[in-house]
């Protein structure tokens, strides 16, 4: 089983959105990451086929999915970053719907709604509409329907915005669960997720993919660049003009403990730190932590 | 698909706008089709030379009554009868009708023949006068053997051109005559008809303007055009259910429409000649039976086509405001043509448009009872068949683009 990217382009009338972007994914839980704009709901609005490269094209075992048609969309499943349901459905009717949609029988859509429900803790709110829901029940709705059809290719763009940590850790166990034997392509910008689940990550930055590979392979690209120190908290101002901080942790006493990332230690008595997808995140992207990388 | 389609349909169905719009209209049928009943009145007097005004259901009683002497085929004897009683009437007090003539005498002399006598003057009367400003010089039952002769006369020279009086001729050789007439068939409520199907045309356009459009203004196609029966198959269930919803409320609407309509006007007075409903210069050969089934008929293709129509500018439109901008507007444009002018041109384009059926002066029906043509290249085409042909071509062409449209988008 392998999905391959294959030199695609998207071009708007002017930005290129996705830049000439190869690459192949094979069965696990892959993360895609990169700051806003990066074009990663792009790339996925390819994969799911609902937008159409420029140039260049994607192909499952080998076939381009246009040529799939059917055949594709029948072992995908998708989760936009935002997407509408209709008013007046329940959370069953919305996913019974979804179900005939993805050609499921009656027997199949039943048994799956039941299990699905449940693994989302939808269950208690099955027949509650589903605009009277909250953002994160909202989200869970579309997790199920992604999944209703057990796809071979699952892509979901931000499934966890909105989840609270309790819902996004039984998210995390449902998708490594399900994740076998599948591809998975997930978008987040909750760092740890992909930390915690994916097997593989690709790092896209203005419309390219600039960098593949395992957490532990791509956290090495800052090691030897993340550092601990511990300050005087009136200091933190000044050192945070200095050096790009990760996270400050406050240790009592007016001090704090500064984790940040520098080619060299810039405070005195710095620690050398074991590098995080976070540490890489703020590195490749320091303008989302509205930094340039010092 | 059955099941999807059962889906779609529940979901559309229990839409609000969509069960309120369409009860709506089901419910407005009843109402409007009693409204003509209220129009029809007639005098009676009872023997002492007491008049009384009846209105209503008693009216078209007491109608049926009057007039049960011309009931049946207009035959030389009937029109001469007619004749002659206008013109004692007209010798004796200067006029035919009230205030000059008195009331009894009206309701006695003319009353009974009015109808045979509109017609009468009509075709009998020289150009220009008809039977409100009529003398007894102008009619005579002479003129009465050669009544049907001089009918299909006229209702050549209606005729522009000579091509236009050829297809009346041809066209009018099929109207059988002497006419029939049956008391209790009223031309208000084909007025009315058409004034419903005009207020069920802008309920349908409401019902489909978000169809389609509704899904790209809220995201949710980006769901549903990544499901295995996403594109072709749920754009085709989604115009399967659009049409259904429109034929069931066409049905059920029209239906309890002409229910009620020929329950109080009685079904009899649906076997009247159309000649004899209000003027006498109407081209086909229909009995007014046939010209509400005509009219009910071409309402349905009409209003099926601008349905189709509606359904491509919402595949089209990316959200459910600009959808109905465009389409409302659309749906009056007929109109607006049929107002601002009469010229071949524009008579080309409203009976092409999707609406051009529909319309308070410029339906089908009144095409029908009309004698308008439309002059294409060398062909000469009576505008109802203009109208029906393009209703029915546009029919599928516009459903098979509203289903294309929609899989060609990109979500």
């Amino acid at each position: 089983m392998e999905l391959e990217i294959c030199d695609i382009t998207r071009q708007y009338k002017d930005k290129c959105a996705v830049d000439n972007v190869s690459l192949t994914l094979t069965p696990g839980v892959w993360g895609l990451l990169g700051a806003n704009g990066a074009g990663k709901t792009t790339l996925m609005r390819m994969i799911a086929g609902i937008q159409k490269p420029t140039s260049g094209c994607i192909k499952y075992d080998g076939i381009r999915i246009e040529a799939l048609k059917e055949g594709y969309r029948d072992i995908f499943g998708y989760l936009p970053q935002e997407f509408g349901f209709y008013p007046g459905f329940t959370v069953k009717d919305y996913l019974e719907y979804i179900a005939a949609l993805k050609g499921l029988t009656r027997k199949e859509t039943k048994q799956r709604i039941g299990t699905l429900l449940e693994r989302v803790s939808l269950k208690e709110v099955k027949n509650k509409k589903i605009s009277r829901l909250s953002g994160g029940m909202k989200r869970r709705v579309g997790i199920a329907q992604a999944l209703l059809n057990e796809p071979e290719v699952l892509v979901l763009d931000e499934p966890t915005s909105g989840l609270d940590p309790g819902e996004r850790v039984k998210f995390r166990n449902l998708l490594s669960e399900f994740a076998h034997d599948r591809i998975v392509l997930i978008s987040t910008h909750i760092v740890s997720d992909i930390e915690y689940i994916a097997t593989c990550n690709a790092v896209m930055k203005d419309g390219k993919i600039i960098a593949t590979g395992k957490t532990e392979e791509l956290v090495q690209m800052v090691a030897g660049r993340v550092w601990s120190a511990g300050i005087d908290g009136r200091e933190l101002g000044a050192c945070e003009n200095q050096v790009m901080v990760v996270n400050v942790y406050n240790e009592g006493n007016g001090n704090v403990r500064l984790r940040y990332l520098s080619d060299a230690p810039v405070i005195p008595g710095s620690d050398k730190e074991e590098p995080r997808m976070e540490d890489l995140y703020l590195w490749l992207f320091p303008e989302s932590a509205g930094k340039e990388r010092m | 698909m059955r099941r999807l389609f059962y889906l779609e349909l529940r979901r559309v169905v229990t839409t609000r706008t969509t069960w309120v719009l369409m009860t709506a209209i089901i419910l407005l049928s009843a109402v409007m089709a009693y409204f003509p009943v209220s129009f029809v009145s007639a005098y009676q007097t009872d023997g002492q030379g007491n008049v009384t005004k009846l209105k209503g259901t008693e009216a078209i009683r007491y109608l049926k009554e009057s007039e049960a002497g011309i009931s049946g085929e207009i035959t030389e004897e009937k029109l001469r009868q007619a004749i002659l009683s206008f013109q004692e009437c007209y010798r004796q007090y200067g006029s035919a009708f009230p205030p000059e003539l008195p009331m009894e005498i009206y309701v006695e002399k003319i009353e009974p023949y009015y109808p045979v006598l509109k017609m009468a003057a009509a075709v009998l009367a020289p150009e220009g006068v008809w039977l409100e400003t009529m003398t007894d010089a102008d009619i005579s039952p002479e003129d009465v053997p050669q009544f049907y002769e001089k009918y299909r006369e006229r209702m050549t020279e209606r005729g522009k051109t000579e091509e236009e009086q050829e297809r009346i001729r041809k066209l009018n050789e099929e109207v059988k005559t002497p006419f029939t007439y049956v008391s209790g068939f009223s031309s208000e409520s084909l007025d009315y008809l058409i004034l419903y199907f005009l207020l069920m045309l802008f309920a349908i356009v409401m019902i489909l303007c978000p169809v389609f459009s509704a899904e790209y203004q809220t995201g949710a196609d980006s769901i549903l055009r990544c499901t295995k029966y996403g594109r072709i198959q749920l754009a085709v269930v989604k115009a399967a259910v659009s049409v259904m919803i429109f034929a069931v409320t066409f049905l059920a609407g029209t239906g309890i429409f002409l229910l009620v309509t020929n329950l109080v006007f009685g079904t009899e007075g649906l076997k009247t000649s159309v000649q004899m409903i209000n003027s006498v210069f109407v081209i086909p050969a229909l009995t007014a039976g046939q010209t509400q089934a005509a009219a009910a008929g071409a309402g349905f293709l009409s209003l099926l086509s601008t349905a189709g129509f509606t359904l491509f500018l919402s595949a089209r439109c990316g959200n459910v405001q600009d959808t109905m901008k465009i389409a409302l507007p659309c749906c009056l444009l007929p109109t607006i043509i049929y107002m601002l002018s009469s010229a071949n041109v524009a008579n080309i384009v409203r009976a092409l448009l999707p609406s051009g059926g529909l319309g308070l002066m410029n339906s089908f029906l009144y095409e029908l009872l009309g004698n308008n043509f439309a002059h294409i290249g060398p062909f000469t085409i009576w505008m109802p068949h203009l109208i029906l042909g393009a209703a029915v071509a546009e029919i599928p062409l516009f459903f098979i683009l509203a289903v294309r449209t929609y899989c060609r988008r990109e979500a």
